[in-house]
């Protein structure tokens, strides 16, 4: 039995690693080993403290984290597939639990979870008066849930929404945790016997929990209260989700045995991106006293760029890049935007992020990366469901699944369906998808979509696989479609990067109005402290070089922005930071190929 | 039969290309110059493969020859007219980090067939974005594209671009791999041949044991017509895709490869050391006496390729491995003319004489290698006879390239000029 690992573990890691029975609260902050801390801590309960893997459960908040999670501990542990069956979302762990249970709550195992679209449909038929009202319905709706009995009533069509979600065995997303709910507060002895299972509960992102989910937690947790929860109140941003950071600092109230243990050494970043992070965050109030450190080398100052607009902004990020890259093609060097001898250094692609606050920033961006020809991906954090094409072969998919089912398709194509229906034991998914791409013109993009989900049931035939492509369909995020061995320049929202980090990262749009944002007038103080989170969470990102982006000129929604530096900006010292200011049209306009736009 | 092969050239979809670069305008060229097969270049770019779908017919197996419809006959002079064929090809740009270091790496494919290629097309689109330029930039390990290009057929082939040139190459001074096997790991073996580059000849190859095993070959990799050919490989064998590769797969021992056409290193953009802003051209030694820092910048110098050859050579200067292939090194005819007139290689005057010549004595390649000096002399001028004589003899002055700068032609000296006119008087 090896515990080697306990050895890579500074003292507190190893203390949290090696605290086995009774509440724990591990307040981990940016970049402080929390993933390392957490997988090392079950494979210390599995290997040290004998608990059978089928007894824990970790809860993540994104599919990402849960399988990397996996991969690190079956590692650990020295196996090649992880023994642990429950690391998972919430949302994921919940419909495992609801094709088991969901019986007594008068739902077929089989139920459905609903795209937005379907969702929208839906609420139409239960009597919205268009499409836009069963938007502004559906956002009140799932905002109620996610508060789960707030004092506010219940609202529009509530009731008949949901009559008709039941009467069509079907579940939106957010009911995945509330079925869960009422199956365990209804039935005892199925909450009894989850919990009987369910003896080691770890929790990530803690301070991210809404209501439900906080409830979930509690409602599962057994008489040990062998719970461990991780978390860092200053990455709190999911308040427009219901999130609740209060929460989080009343753990101790929850449960007053609890141990606290933090984790303050910062591993990632230099230690003045550390400095410039704490700096940021310490204004807030609302916060669990902390101070982050690292000890690694001072590193590169943080770059503070001022610039005439978005397009100016997007065209510096692109050069600064290449710059780094040692240019990206001879067009750098025949024309000296790269100096000659300028070491191409250690980077790729994939080492650089850019992060803003909205994602009608990335436009712009992308076009900048496109006609630079610079490999660049815009991961807006968006599930799959919503994308169009997946609203194409979802209700293909659902009928082939279940031909019973009633399904508004063309009678056309429910007869080519049927056809292809009694393959079902013998082809693939990978064979499926590519005879509906006969059926119904898929375009490239989706069914290089879908045949990257079906890669992961090489082995199966459709007709057994299908039932969890479709629950992959629902769960999953647009992330999970990127081809690994692809490197690319990562666009996304400071919401969608947190838990990940970058060599080096951009942060653009630093403006009034924008950081923090006003939604609409100006912002609260709590909606200021967590805008001040978010910006933590975007600088804490970053392992080497930080680049702060800020423009004199910027149209947002159609309206113009003040153009002055976001007020954050003064939080962080002078001595951390170089600025400078790029005069419009300092360099002078690219001569490039005419024919390069046009496709 | 034998033919000249040029592989590797790019469509105006492409950065920094010539809009020229058409195929019935490559179709010409290549008739000018004296080239059977050349590349269509760019096939991933989804605009120029539409064109090849369009504008090129199937000819032999795995071949193309473009439709009767787009051919310009009437504009080529009657002693150049010959059948051209285009075979599929592209080159791909993987910028990517192994080891920690970043790698900058063009490699270049050529595909058995359509199918093939909108095989490789659909797998890339996944990767990157392919509409931007016809020689596309993406994040992936060139392991990876090899990978791809042989699952989209096992017949098709990768070869590594210009292998020698420092920022964007394989063995180049900044991709820092220093052998073909380290780039491509366990699917090296795959790799029939490599692109010599401008910027080194076949000697310089041989004095690597580790290449021994890799057919060297030579492309223009145009980005305007006139530069088709400036170097090309000889066949002799059977003018389809499947010969093509068996070829270039063949044993050195084997007559169907029969040897390149070459610039004089020299003249390429990266033959020595140096830093062009600063004017600084220097050779390994002297870069190894500075340091390899600039001595007026300071920064590092730019490494070029007879250098890095030099640092990874295991053999000396003169080595020759048994079976070697011969190879021609020449210097383009419009450069040679630009030389005898003493004016700029773009002008009239210059376009106009090539013209001429190739009217009264055949395609460039006839020109440079078989045309009798006598014969140039009757029919076009002395001055072109003897500078081709030279050309031939290898008797000419190259003041080498370095850091992207080309290398600096001279045929005749100074003092052979009369004064009054800057332009030739010897023989008058």
């Amino acid at each position: 039995m090896s515990l080697e690992f306990l050895n890579e573990l500074n003292p507190q890691q190893r203390q949290a690693v090696c605290h086995t029975q009774g509440p724990l609260m591990i307040v981990a902050g940016a970049g402080t080993g929390k993933t390392r801390t957490l997988t090392c801590r079950i494979a210390y309960l599995v290997r040290e403290a004998g608990v059978d893997p089928a007894n824990i459960l970790a809860l993540t908040f994104t599919r990402r984290a849960a399988w990397e999670m996996k991969q690190r501990i079956a590692h650990l542990l020295g196996e090649k597939e992880s023994m642990l069956q429950e690391i998972g979302t919430f949302h994921s762990v919940c419909a495992k639990i609801l094709r088991e249970e969901i019986p007594v709550l008068g739902y077929d195992r089989d139920f459905v979870i609903l795209t937005d679209e379907e969702q929208i449909d839906l609420l139409r038929e239960a009597g919205a008066k268009n499409r836009a009202e069963a938007r502004a319905c559906l956002k009140q709706i799932s905002a109620f849930k996610n508060r789960h009995r707030a004092e506010t009533g219940a609202p529009p069509l509530f009731s008949e929404y949901q009559a008709a979600l039941k009467q069509r065995n079907a579940a939106d997303f957010d009911d995945l945790i509330l079925l869960v709910l009422r199956l365990f507060e209804t039935y005892p002895e199925i909450l009894n016997r989850y919990m009987d299972r369910f003896r080691h509960i770890l929790v990530d992102e803690y301070q991210d929990l809404n209501p439900p989910q906080y409830m979930l937690v509690h409602l599962l947790t057994g008489p040990d209260q062998n719970l461990c929860v991780v978390g860092d109140a200053d990455q709190a941003i999911y308040a427009f989700r219901g999130a609740q950071v209060e929460n989080f600092l009343n753990f101790q109230e929850d449960y007053p045995r609890a141990q606290i243990l933090r984790l303050e050494q910062n591993y990632r970043s230099s230690p003045v991106i550390v400095k410039a992070a704490e700096q940021v965050v310490s204004r807030n109030t609302l916060r669990m006293e902390k101070r982050l450190w690292s000890d690694a080398e001072t590193g590169e100052r943080i770059r503070i760029m001022e610039v005439g607009d978005e397009k100016q902004e997007a065209g510096w990020i692109v050069s600064r890049i290449e710059k780094l890259l040692g240019g990206t093609s001879m067009f750098h060097h025949d024309t000296d935007r790269v100096q000659a001898g300028e070491d191409p250094g250690q980077y790729s692609f994939s080492d650089m992020a850019v992060l803003f606050r909205l994602r009608a920033q990335a436009r712009p961006l992308q076009a900048a990366f496109e006609q630079a020809g610079i490999p660049c991906r815009f991961l807006s954090g968006e599930r799959l469901d919503r994308r169009p094409e997946m609203r194409q072969v979802r209700p293909m998919l659902r009928f082939l699944a279940d031909p019973e089912k009633d399904a508004v398709l063309p009678a056309m194509i429910k007869a080519s369906l049927i056809a292809l229906s009694k393959n079902r034991e013998q082809s693939s998914l990978q064979d499926l998808i590519r005879e509906l791409s006969g059926i119904c013109n898929l375009d490239e993009a989706t069914l290089r979509s879908l045949k990257a989900m079906a890669s992961h049931y090489p082995d199966q035939t459709w007709g057994s696989a299908l039932p969890f492509f479709l629950q992959d369909l629902s769960l999953g995020r647009e992330s999970d479609l990127f081809d690994p061995r692809a490197q690319a320049v990562t666009l996304l929202t400071m919401h969608a990067a947190k838990g990940l980090e970058f060599p080096v990262v951009f942060i653009c749009g630093l403006e009034r109005g924008l950081m923090p944002y006003a939604r609409d007038g100006n912002p609260s103080a709590d909606e200021i402290e967590e805008e001040r989170r978010l910006f933590h969470v975007g600088i804490t990102r970053a392992m080497k070089e930080l680049y702060l982006l800020h423009a004199r000129k910027r149209i947002l929604y159609g309206k113009p922005l003040p153009g002055e530096p976001s007020p954050f900006l003064k939080d962080i010292e002078e001595a951390l930071f170089q600025a400078n200011i790029l005069q419009k049209k300092s360099r002078p306009p690219q001569k490039e190929n005419p024919q390069l736009g046009l496709f | 039969m034998k033919f000249i092969a040029d592989l590797h050239i790019h469509s105006p979809y492409s950065r920094s290309t010539s809009p020229q670069m058409t195929l019935p305008n490559l179709d010409q060229w290549a008739q000018l110059k004296g080239i059977t097969l050349l590349g269509t270049g760019d096939f991933t770019h989804p605009a120029w493969f539409a064109e090849i779908g369009n504008k090129l017919a199937p000819a032999e197996e795995g071949l193309f020859s473009l439709k009767e419809s787009n051919r310009k006959d009437e504009e080529i002079p009657a002693s150049c007219r010959g059948e051209i064929r285009f075979m599929l090809s592209a080159e791909v740009s993987c910028i990517y980090s192994r080891d920690g270091q970043t790698r900058k790496v063009h490699n270049l494919i050529l595909a058995r067939d359509l199918a093939s290629a909108a095989k490789i097309n659909e797998a890339l689109s996944g990767i990157g974005n392919l509409k931007s330029d016809g020689r596309p930039i993406l994040g992936l390990d060139s392991r990876d594209l090899l990978q791809i290009t042989m699952e989209a057929s096992p017949e098709n082939i990768l070869i590594p671009a210009h292998a020698w040139t420092p920022h964007f190459s394989v063995l180049g001074a900044f991709s820092r791999f220093s052998s073909i096997e380290e780039c491509y790991g366990d699917l090296a073996s795959a790799i029939p041949a490599i692109e010599t580059g401008l910027s080194s000849d076949p000697p310089m190859n041989w004095r690597l044991s580790g290449l021994d095993r890799f057919t060297l070959i030579s492309n223009s990799d145009a980005h305007s017509p006139a530069k088709l050919m400036r170097e090309a490989n000889l066949f002799d064998t059977d003018l389809s895709y499947p010969a093509v590769r068996e070829a270039l797969r063949a044993d050195r021992n084997s007559k169907t490869f029969l040897g390149t056409i070459e610039f004089f290193p020299e003249e390429g953009k990266y033959h020595y050391d140096g830093h062009r802003s600063c004017g600084l051209r220097s050779t390994p030694e002297q870069t190894r006496g500075y340091n390899g820092l600039c001595p007026k910048c300071g920064r590092k110098i730019v490494v070029g390729v007879l250098h890095r050859v030099e640092d990874l050579s295991d053999r000396p200067k003169d080595h020759k491995p048994p079976a070697a292939k011969p190879f021609q090194s020449l210097v383009p005819l419009q450069e040679i003319i630009a030389e005898v007139f003493n004016v700029g290689v773009g002008s009239k005057r210059v376009q106009k004489e090539y013209m001429r010549t190739l009217s009264a004595l055949g395609n460039e390649y006839t020109v440079l290698t078989a045309a009798p000096v006598t014969g140039i002399a009757q029919a076009i001028s002395n001055e072109l006879a003897e500078a081709v004589r030279r050309v031939r003899e290898g008797k000419i002055h190259i003041d080498p390239g370095y850091d992207g700068e080309y290398g600096k032609i001279k045929i005749f000296e100074p003092e052979e000029r009369t004064l009054a006119s800057g332009q030739m008087g010897l023989f008058t």
